[in-house]
């Protein structure tokens, strides 16, 4: 008995500890304890808030399996911080349920602008709905929520990834054309992204876009469900299976690892204008990718501007916090393809710069 | 609930008045430092989330106590929606809607039942197999494409609230009276808990435990699917997105965490709903305070364990007497 009321008494210190831990060890920033006095009917109450006047973003992340989108929070969170503006993040696993959840939580928490980045396009509409109805402004970012919804967000930053699909693919056309390899020529290895994800369906449909267009062939696809494992596996099997492969179609760099250990591993990495070299189209310019860009192993590489991507959604968010008006809603910037000519001159590129 | 007067039952209720306790103290802290807890809002959040988590918590349950386990109930929850709000999309019939999302919740469960009970087949596989292919048919059928365009009326199901109390906690109530009627007034409910006890003894007397195995496990299916209801209601859509691998890690821990016992046998629903209010308010309060997702993991993860060694012990304990 003395042992079990030992444990339990274990259990509720440690719950008490955790949460007083939480509250000193990971808020930021330093807070200002008020002590309101009610009435002598009313509790005393003592709040914790932060430092008056400072505005908070409830930031809802997808997921932070990938450097980009960490990336992107630390660059909303630099900015922020820049500007006096206090973040709370919550992270929804690609759990829409999730997300809905967490959104939720953070209208109750009371931030005064909520950010996102949509797992889905039509879930989040009821998010948008619930932050409208507590009079708060949302912003999409990376992914737009459904354009027939009858609730839009008040702002969206981001890129149009099915063109940045397109647009590698377009690139890499031009370099197949240098290299003098024709069209009918062209076996095509297409190493996807996760099919539930809206994103990663519009990459496919970018690429298998432009392969329709240009007359290329699509021997094997690899879904991957942005899972490394599965990535290195699928590719490894597909090069076995079709010795012919000469052009590769990457969902993404957070892919490329798995990749070029697959490519290494049946002998066909190699960069180009050596013989065996096998042409790489991608997506997003990670720091990997950045650094295979300049040894000629990837040939073109559409740049996910996660940077500009988040200072302008710091810079729209403080906007809509102090009511002012937006001039459009849609802030869609401009893509960009990296390739060997041109990186190393290319500026705010975030696989340069962020380590 | 019947408490017997008994030192035995004493201790094991004791256990559920410490939880309480130990419930009541966190949110007496949280009601200080985690802005927006009391709120009026932030209720009726947390009634809502305990709703859709607390329909699963319940399905799995009773599956528990008889000593198996289904891995498969958010997937029987994503795909009984997905099929069903298709339906609901193409004819604009709610009420079909509604019944097909059912019938896919239960015949799901009834697959389940059949193989675990029928054929024998470990419970883990079974489930974990559903759930694989599952996971397959809502990306296949969806295509990454949420299916929406729901009517009002539907949406009230995971949206209306009467007061504070959401309409989706009001149906989960309903659920908590009929599965604690059946588990403590129902003959249903004392052959479940016989074979939890002891499986082979049960069979020995006659239960028919493959009847029993089977009608849990379509009730588990039934209580999945109307949390796929409760929920594509409230996003006014459903995805393959919906319920991935954290709900199943809430549910079953929620189960054990309020004192459904791991080894089979006990449990009560009042276990279920106490320790469906503690992951979610944990979660909740952890999104107020602003701490990262991952050390929230780290914390429910760590109380999981205490509470589970702690239930280890504690039977350890009682069957001494």
């Amino acid at each position: 008995m003395k042992k079990q009321l030992l444990w339990i008494l274990v259990l509720v210190i440690c719950i008490s500890a955790v949460t007083v831990f939480s509250l000193t060890g990971c808020r930021e920033p330093e807070v200002v304890v008020e002590t309101v006095t009610e009435t002598v009917t009313e509790t005393v109450v003592e709040t914790v808030q932060v430092e008056s006047g400072e505005k908070v973003i409830g930031l809802s992340l997808a997921g932070r399996y990938s450097l980009a989108f960490i990336a992107g929070e630390d660059y909303i969170r630099r900015t922020a911080d820049e500007k006096g503006i206090f973040v709370v993040t919550t992270v929804a696993e690609n759990d829409v349920v999730k997300q809905a959840q967490d959104i939720d939580d953070l209208i109750a928490r009371g931030v005064d602008c909520v950010v996102a980045v949509p797992i889905d396009s039509k879930s989040i509409v009821s998010s948008i709905e619930a932050a409208h109805a507590a009079d708060l402004p949302f912003i999409t970012y990376n992914r737009m929520e459904d354009p027939d919804a009858s609730e839009r967000s008040d702002a969206f930053v981001g890129q149009d990834t099915v063109a940045q699909a397109y647009d590698a693919a377009v690139e890499l056309s031009k370099i197949l054309e240098a290299d003098g390899l024709a069209a009918e020529d062209v076996k095509i290895l297409h190493i996807q992204g996760d099919l539930r994800d809206e994103n990663a369906v519009n990459r496919i449909d970018g690429f298998e876009k432009a392969a329709e267009e240009f007359g290329w062939e699509i021997v094997a696809e690899v879904p991957t469900e942005w899972n490394p494992d599965i990535a290195l596996n699928g590719t490894t099997n597909a090069l076995q299976a079709n010795k012919e492969i000469n052009v590769m179609f990457v969902a993404s760099d957070f892919l490329w690892p798995s990749v070029k250990t697959a490519m290494q591993s049946q002998d066909v990495l190699y960069p180009r204008g050596e013989d065996g070299h096998i042409y790489v189209a991608s997506q997003d310019v990670f720091p990997v990718g950045y650094q295979d860009i300049l040894t000629q192993l990837i040939d073109t590489d559409a740049v996910f501007d996660v940077g500009q991507m988040s200072v302008r959604t710091v810079e729209i968010a403080e906007q809509l916090m102090n009511g002012e008006e937006l001039s459009e809603r849609i802030f869609a910037l401009q893509g960009r393809v990296a390739t060997f000519d041109n990186v190393a001159d290319m500026e705010n590129l975030w696989g340069k710069e962020y380590q | 609930m019947n408490f017997k007067l008994n030192l035995k039952s004493l201790k094991e209720n004791l256990y559920s008045l410490i939880l309480v306790l130990a419930i009541i103290i966190v949110l007496v802290l949280l009601s200080v430092f985690a802005q927006g807890f009391l709120s009026v809002n932030n209720l009726t959040n947390v009634l809502r989330q305990v709703s859709v988590l607390g329909l699963l918590v319940l399905g799995i349950s009773p599956i528990i106590i008889i000593g198996n386990i289904d891995l498969s109930l958010a997937i029987i929850m994503t795909n009984s929606a997905i099929v069903g709000v298709s339906v609901i999309q193409r004819t604009g019939s709610v009420s079909l809607g509604i019944l097909t999302i059912i019938a896919i919740g239960v015949s799901i469960g009834a697959f389940n039942g059949i193989f675990i009970g029928k054929l024998k087949v470990v419970s883990f596989i079974v489930t974990f197999s559903v759930m694989m292919v599952g996971s397959g048919f809502a990306a296949w059928y969806t295509r990454a494409i949420s299916i929406s365009n729901l009517p009002e009326y539907y949406r009230l199901i995971g949206n209306g609230q009467i007061g504070f109390v959401p309409y989706s906690f009001i149906i989960y109530l309903v659920f908590i009276i009929i599965t604690h009627l059946l588990l403590n007034d129902h003959y249903i409910g004392r052959m479940i808990y016989s074979i939890g006890v002891n499986p082979k003894a049960s069979k020995l007397t006659g239960i028919p435990s493959e009847i029993i195995i089977l009608f849990i496990f379509i009730y588990a299916g039934l209580l999945a699917s109307v949390a796929g209801i409760i929920q594509s209601a409230k996003l006014g859509s459903a995805s393959a997105a919906m319920g991935r691998q954290g709900m199943i890690l809430d549910y079953i821990a929620a189960a054990t965490v309020g004192g459904i016992s791991i080894k089979g046998g006990k449990g009560h629903v009042y276990n279920a709903l106490l320790g469906t209010f503690l992951i979610v308010i944990l979660t909740n309060s952890m999104n107020l305070l602003g701490i990262n997702y991952y050390v929230t993991l780290i914390i429910k993860g760590f109380i999981l364990v205490l509470i589970v060694g702690l239930e280890i012990n504690r039977r350890k304990v009682t069957n001494k007497l």
